[in-house]
């Protein structure tokens, strides 16, 4: 066991409580300027709700963040590049449009029909795999990293014209939620029941990914390898790639699709702890949560008028930029 | 405890890479696999290890590998495919690790192996920032780590391909000990003259087709070769007195 791993994951886990100590606390109401507080009794709620679903999203598309580079041997794999967090975003969209249709219990937001969410995220990570696969002459599977990435991000671009589609189809007041919604925007406002399952079902795919952690370290070899060396890679890879839709599901239910929380955590975590999965996955949790609750806390601090910006828009353009210098060190490292 | 393949054949859609092969390998002997390209030498050494399905049988030790669980056939099976992972994010010593679970970790066997093969300075290091050459002999250290010698099997395809001749010749003298040892070391190799030299037995596939099998010097004879990769061989006597084949060149002739 490397010495290191330990301290770091202390100064990770520290990092992730000192921003979320700051959601709590970080406060500018519109118009007015910026306060470092505890919050009054009557916003606490406020603030803890956001903190927690920032929690569980940061956390849970990390770890499918993670678990997707190590299964599809890709470095460039995400819920949002493969097209995961879009199927489930079309999932929601199309149930959200059937209810509204159907009228059977009223217009509202995606963000509640988790099951449909997740059948989306499987259904694409599954056209993606398969698409994906190569069989060399002498018999052997692989993943074809390019094929991978433009299978995903063609994924990615049809279940987005179908989250158009369904937009186009519901009245301008629902339509204008959809919107905000597809931007990405962590919810101050969210049943604690909902939170309380989100929160166990992504701690129990936490759970059970690292129970798998040395059988995922073997898989950072090749097929045949990982085979010759025991693992039984039909069931890890069925149980890994639940895990994923069930993570980017509830992610996406909750907060909308937001990219390159999946992409960065995982890159910054084996930056500072290695490849090794035990070490990995708990710190891409705790890089994803310091991230996406980071973000979540520079939106309440930036004013450039018109309302706080959606934390969706912020990483976009903020962690494409931290994701190419993250790229780039990594590369200079191997 | 020989490693027997009965009747296997194998096939990739309308293509038949393995027809009706009969073949078994010995313990204590090193038996080399031997074809021109696409013959189905990877194919048969994927079957033997069992990590290929194929219809036919493979045995080892005489219990039939498809009833054994896929970990149980990892602790007595070791394969090393001819296409390793290179960009694997982790360094040779913890690449070794993997080839063990935890509790069966033997740090002085891992050291040992380092040694070995000419690693251990390199053991620190990450497995993308190795020459071609030293990731093989990395990777082979991690196949003859993950099972004791005595009672297992080591099915190895094309383990010296990238290796210079002092490191291939290290390898493969490292392999004659592992037999020695009472393993069953099973490996293909395009180098006939090496093939000859390292070799106890031979199997020589030709499309897909067992042409022979048996001692290597019975299987790997110029006569055979020639019919088998339509090049004419030469058998050239060595200084210490063994057989050496070589192809024959024009200039030669």
């Amino acid at each position: 066991m490397n010495g290191r791993h330990p301290v770091m994951m202390l100064l990770m886990a520290a990092a992730a409580a000192f921003v979320c100590a700051l959601r709590l606390m970080v406060d500018r109401p519109p118009g007015g300027s910026l306060s470092l507080a505890w919050p009054h009794a009557d916003w606490i709620q406020f603030r803890m709700t956001a903190m927690i679903t920032a929690v569980i999203v940061g956390g849970s598309l990390a770890l499918a963040g993670a678990l997707l580079q190590t299964m599809l041997r890709n470095p460039l794999a995400s819920p949002f590049i493969l097209g995961v967090s879009s199927g489930a975003g079309l999932g929601l969209m199309a149930m959200a449009w059937f209810v509204y249709a159907t009228g059977s219990v009223g217009a509202s937001m995606p963000g509640q029909w988790w099951p449909s969410a997740l059948i989306g995220a499987i259904g694409a990570l599954a056209i993606v795999y398969v698409l994906g696969r190569r069989r060399s002459a002498d018999g052997a599977a692989w993943l074809d990293p390019v094929a991978l990435v433009l299978v995903g991000v063609v994924v990615s671009t049809i279940c987005a014209g179908g989250m158009m589609f369904f937009q186009h189809l519901v009245p301008t007041g629902l339509r204008g939620q959809f919107t905000t919604w597809l931007m990405g925007t962590i919810p101050e406002y969210v049943s604690s029941w909902r939170l309380l399952f989100s929160g166990s079902l992504a701690m129990l795919a936490l759970l059970y990914a690292f129970g798998q952690h040395r059988n995922l370290d073997i898989c950072l070899l090749s097929d045949d390898e990982a085979t010759s060396l025991g693992v039984s890679l039909g069931s890890l890879r069925l149980g890994i790639f639940l895990s994923c839709g069930v993570l980017t599901s509830l992610a996406v239910s909750l907060a909308g699709p937001i990219a390159f929380v999946g992409l960065i955590g995982p890159h910054a975590a084996r930056l500072l702890v290695g490849a090794r999965h035990r070490w990995l996955l708990p710190g891409s949790v705790l890089c994803g949560v310091t991230l996406l609750v980071g973000a979540d806390v520079l939106r309440q601090i930036i004013d450039l008028g018109g309302g706080r910006m959606p934390v969706g828009v912020l990483l976009t353009i903020g962690g494409g930029v931290l994701f190419l210098m993250l790229l780039r060190i990594e590369m200079r490292r191997t | 405890m020989t490693l027997a393949l009965q009747s296997i054949t194998a096939r990739y859609g309308d293509i038949t890479a393995l027809d009706s092969i009969e073949a078994e390998a010995q313990p204590g002997r090193i038996t080399v696999v031997v074809g021109p390209n696409a013959a189905g030498k990877s194919t048969l050494l994927r079957c033997a290890a069992g990590i290929q399905p194929a219809s036919g049988s493979v045995r080892f030790n005489g219990e039939e590998l498809s009833g054994v669980s896929i970990a149980d056939r990892a602790r007595r099976i070791a394969f090393m495919t001819q296409r390793p992972r290179a960009d694997v994010p982790l360094t040779v010593e913890e690449m070794m690790r993997l080839a063990r679970p935890e509790r069966q970790q033997d740090a002085e066997r891992l050291d040992s192996l380092l040694d070995s093969l000419e690693v251990a300075e390199l053991r620190s290091r990450l497995v993308p920032a190795l020459s071609v050459g030293q990731q093989q002999r990395a990777v082979l250290a991690r196949t003859l780590y993950q099972i004791d010698a005595v009672d297992g099997a080591f099915v190895l395809d094309e383990p010296t391909a990238p290796m210079d001749p002092r490191h291939a010749q290290l390898a493969l003298d490292h392999l004659r000990s592992v037999a020695d040892s009472g393993a069953v070391v099973v490996l293909s190799i395009h180098d006939i003259g090496l093939a000859r030299s390292i070799g106890d037995d031979a199997w020589l596939l030709d499309h897909g087709r067992m042409a022979a099998s048996g001692p290597v010097d019975h299987v790997l004879v110029p006569d055979r070769l020639e019919a088998t990769f339509g090049i004419a061989y030469e058998e050239l006597q060595s200084k210490q007195g063994g057989i050496w084949l070589a192809p024959a060149t024009p200039r030669m002739m």
